[in-house]
């Protein structure tokens, strides 16, 4: 089974770790434009008001264009003081229980997020600041975000199902 | 309990305990419980939430500081604040163990996160400490009381969490941090002295004395991460800066610190990068999570059934309190810090505020339960991140923070005594 699934897997972890990459990015702007606002504001008078909004719109990548890599990674926190104390059997089959439930819940708000962007797109809708930046931009990125994370869902659950370790990082998923 | 508040309940605990990840368990219990008892279109109401708290402002600072503790890690802080403080405790009863409580305490003034405290501080101290024959009960109790610390001195990631969830001042909540992070930091050593002279562990060779030179050369070694101190927190709480203004400079001064020791690279910078964003994925999920099944439960009127239930009980506002610290200690040993407040601060906070109890006051009595739910097993992140420094086992360190832990209890009791502990300094910035 991993063997028929290890092209899409592989694609998967890759898209995912370039989804990281943007949120690293997205982490740096961020940085680099509040610093840059702070200095420009303090010692020139000189505000730049797109760098609170677009601030907010790294923000978003930051938090979730990373979520599907830190999902491979271990780093979302579960309770594992059940599962630590069933048969490795039961254990597996509850693993991949709570992948499945977790894939439903993210498809769920993936597409919603979808949706969200295609009616903003739909109304032209654009953002209240002076820049009027067009919000199915910034939203169809955290839709992307969490399309990202229903695919490393379903990469977990396959390498679950044909029985490899779902997880980078063992020490991680226990916190 | 009502039908809805029932059903959420066994939800909760039937997701958790399923091992879902917090985040879609709390997510997946705002849609069901809405799709249950609400008639609603879910799908628009769901992604207006997570767009709106995915750019909330009052959250930028988070990523910031998570980064400026993610690049001083990959600094000589660490080995900078051991040697720099080493001369001025070594006559101390308990000699350079109390380095743990005031590396931890300094550490905590530029970092957000316990664990990164934890790690920071004692990936030095406790293979020093160990050389110089210190107890060894005594260095990983200190290690796993002190690295909690830095929840409660600013800044501090879970009480910016805080002050979003309860639309609190998160400049006032940092404030407020700072004495009984100071009164939790003097107890500590206060009990690492006197365990010290009565002499029940194992006693260390004696420190050699050292010149007023070096002493000068240390504090030269405590000046980067003393300034760095004074540039954020300082600007901060001179009303320079506002938060987020003064976790952009934080970035940017624990990059100038980098550059100035000579450690500043790619890697490095890479490193950083992608360990705020594992962290800040993390803290993403969870937050969606709960800040959207807040709002459904404030649908379904839940907090205001509890508050009516708790109400009918009649208890005082100590025994309120007193539920409340058993309710977290109990909370702590199955979930982290960090989504114990977000699960429960919905209904919890209108429960406080409804007793009479400030909610500055009571952004830092929790804070203070969910550091003692950082060292009490089996859930405690600073025992693992202890265990994977030292290798020792879980049982032994947390034997060793049993005490550190009780005297967080006692902080507790004294801040619930006397509020104006923690209230005294926001009052006076407001003034």
């Amino acid at each position: 089974m991993a063997a028929l699934f290890r092209p899409l897997l592989r694609a998967i972890d890759l898209l995912c770790a370039a989804g990281a990459a943007v949120a690293a990015v997205a982490c740096a702007v961020m940085a680099v434009m509040l610093v840059t606002e702070v200095i420009a504001t303090s010692f020139f008078n000189w505000s730049q008001p797109w760098a609170v909004e677009f601030s907010g719109y790294s923000l978003l990548a930051v938090f979730f264009a990373g979520s599907g890599w830190a999902l491979r990674e271990g780093a979302h926190i579960r309770v594992t003081l059940v599962t630590q104390s069933l048969t490795t059997r039961a254990a597996w089959a509850l693993d991949a229980l709570a992948s499945a439930g977790a894939l439903v819940v993210t498809g769920y708000a993936g597409y919603a997020l979808i949706c969200y962007t295609a009616r903003s797109a739909e109304l032209g809708s654009v953002s209240t600041y002076l820049s009027q930046t067009p919000l199915a931009w910034p939203q169809g990125l955290l839709a992307t975000s969490f399309v990202l994370l229903s695919l490393a869902l379903f990469a977990r659950l396959v390498r679950l199902l044909s029985g490899e370790a779902p997880d980078k990082s063992e020490i991680g998923a226990k916190e | 309990m009502s039908g809805p508040l029932t059903v959420i309940g066994s939800l909760l605990a039937l997701f958790l305990a399923g091992g879902l990840w917090v985040g879609f368990a709390l997510m997946a219990l705002g849609i069901l419980s809405l799709e249950m008892f609400r008639s609603m279109r879910i799908d628009s109401f769901l992604a207006g939430d997570i767009w709106g708290t995915a750019t909330a402002q009052e959250l930028v600072t988070l990523p910031l500081f998570i980064l400026m503790g993610e690049i001083l890690f990959h600094t000589r802080l660490s080995q900078n604040l051991f040697t720099g403080l080493a001369p001025f405790v070594r006559r101390l009863p308990g000699g350079l163990v109390h380095i743990n409580v005031l590396g931890c305490t300094l550490f905590a003034a530029v970092s957000g996160s316990s664990a990164a405290t934890t790690a920071t501080v004692g990936r030095i101290t406790l293979k020093e400490l160990e050389t110089r024959g210190y107890d060894r009960s005594l260095a990983l109790g200190s290690l796993a009381g002190s690295g909690t610390i830095g929840f409660l001195i600013p800044p501090s990631i879970p009480l910016i969490v805080y002050g979003v969830l309860a639309e609190t001042s998160i400049l006032e909540l940092f404030i407020a941090g700072v004495v009984p992070g100071l009164m939790l930091a003097a107890a500590y050593m206060m009990w690492i002295g006197l365990v010290s002279k009565l002499g029940t562990g194992r006693q260390p060779s004696p420190e050699r004395s050292t010149t007023w030179a070096q002493k000068g050369r240390a504090l030269g070694q405590l000046l980067p991460i003393t300034l760095l101190i004074g540039f954020v927190v300082g600007s901060m709480y001179a009303g320079f800066a506002s938060v987020t203004e003064a976790a952009a400079m934080g970035v940017l001064g624990a990059l100038i610190l980098t550059v100035w020791e000579r450690e500043l690279s790619f890697q490095m910078i890479r490193a950083a990068l992608f360990g705020t964003v594992r962290t800040c994925s993390m803290i993403g999920l969870i937050l969606v999570g709960a800040l959207f099944l807040s709002k459904a439960m404030a649908r379904l009127a839940i907090p205001t059934e509890v508050a009516a239930a708790i109400d009918e009980l009649g208890m005082s506002p100590y025994a309120l309190i007193l539920l409340l610290t058993l309710f977290y200690l109990g909370m702590g040993c199955f979930l982290d810090g960090l989504s114990t407040i977000v699960m429960t601060l919905p209904v919890t906070l209108p429960l406080v505020l409804a007793a009479g109890f400030d909610p500055v006051w009571f952004g830092i009595f929790l804070i203070i339960t969910i550091e003692m739910a950082q060292v009490t097993p089996p859930v405690g992140f600073n025992l693992f991140v202890i265990r994977s420094l030292t290798g020792e086992s879980i049982g032994r360190i947390v034997r060793a923070a049993i005490p550190f832990c009780m005297l967080m209890v006692g902080v507790v009791i004294v801040l619930t005594i006397w509020p104006g502990l923690v209230t005294w300094l926001p009052d006076q910035m407001r003034n």
